[in-house]
């Protein structure tokens, strides 16, 4: 059911009426794709809310616990995610799919990671 | 516009509203990214003003989205079907978390229609999410 949800965010360009980037379904068809990996590599993650961005991605939404974690999926080689606490401000960065995955390891697994210091080195701010 | 005209000022009771997007609401209510946008100042609309039907009604009117549907003429009831809604927050609840008001040329909180640019919208906008209400269907629909 999500996948053809997200399968339906295709979007032309100033969808929102406010400028919004087109959402190419090349966006759509890679955020299924990842989606896929992380719900089978992460144990324990629930499938997250989704939903089309006005930067031209795929949002994948979780929130636990006072946690937020946006994984914006602009194609399969394209992603940034934004990982906040409820109040706090936080701007996206690009990452990679490993990069979610320990973000959401942390969210929703009972075991610690190894390498907890891992994501900074894998997050730069995204350009454009 | 006399200079001694009284400022337009928000309270924190006051409602504004803002178009939902499709997609960007479910039925655990509405998402982050409907109170994002390209701008440094998200649109909304104080409900008083503009109530839901109307600004529904007003977006309707925009040539990007005829085209979209391939409809020479859309209303509030044609949105409202293909998946529009209408999100719902206080002021108060905006200004608790930090955003602020941007106000007009005049020194309003809000023009003659109603709108409102609030400054850090984006910036919160899971928080925003988390108490923002979608605007009950016989508010959106069939206003004439």
């Amino acid at each position: 059911m999500i996948r053809f949800q997200i399968l339906s965010f295709e979007r032309p360009p100033d969808w929102d009426c406010y400028g919004g980037e087109p959402i190419t379904s090349d966006a759509c068809r890679s955020a299924v794709a990842v989606l896929e990996e992380l719900l089978r590599e992460v144990p324990g993650v629930p499938e997250p809310r989704v939903s089309p961005s006005a930067s031209g991605a795929v949002s994948l939404y979780w929130r636990a616990a006072g946690q937020h974690f946006t994984l914006a999926v602009y194609s399969s080689a394209r992603l940034g995610c934004t990982r906040k606490g409820t109040g706090e401000s936080a701007s996206e960065v690009a990452c990679t799919k490993q990069t979610a995955v320990r973000h959401l390891t942390r969210m929703f697994a009972t075991t610690n990671l190894s390498d907890p210091d891992a994501e900074q080195r894998d997050a730069a701010p995204v350009a454009g | 516009m006399p200079s001694n005209a009284t400022p337009r000022r928000l309270r924190a009771e006051d409602i504004l509203c803002r178009k939902v997007d499709p997609g960007q609401w479910d039925e655990d209510g509405v998402l982050p990214d409907a109170f994002r946008d390209r701008y440094d100042e998200q649109s909304f609309y104080l409900k008083s003003a503009k109530p839901p039907g109307a600004l529904l009604r007003k977006f309707a009117s925009y040539p990007s989205l005829r085209t979209r549907f391939g409809r020479p003429h859309l209303d509030e009831n044609d949105l409202y079907r293909f998946g529009y809604r209408v999100a719902e927050v206080n002021y108060g609840e905006l200004a608790a978390l930090g955003c602020t008001v941007k106000q007009t040329g005049a020194g309003n909180d809000y023009g003659d229609d109603g709108h409102v640019n609030i400054a850090g919208a984006k910036a919160y906008a899971e928080e925003i999410a988390i108490v923002a209400r979608i605007s009950p269907q016989h508010e959106c629909v069939g206003a004439g």
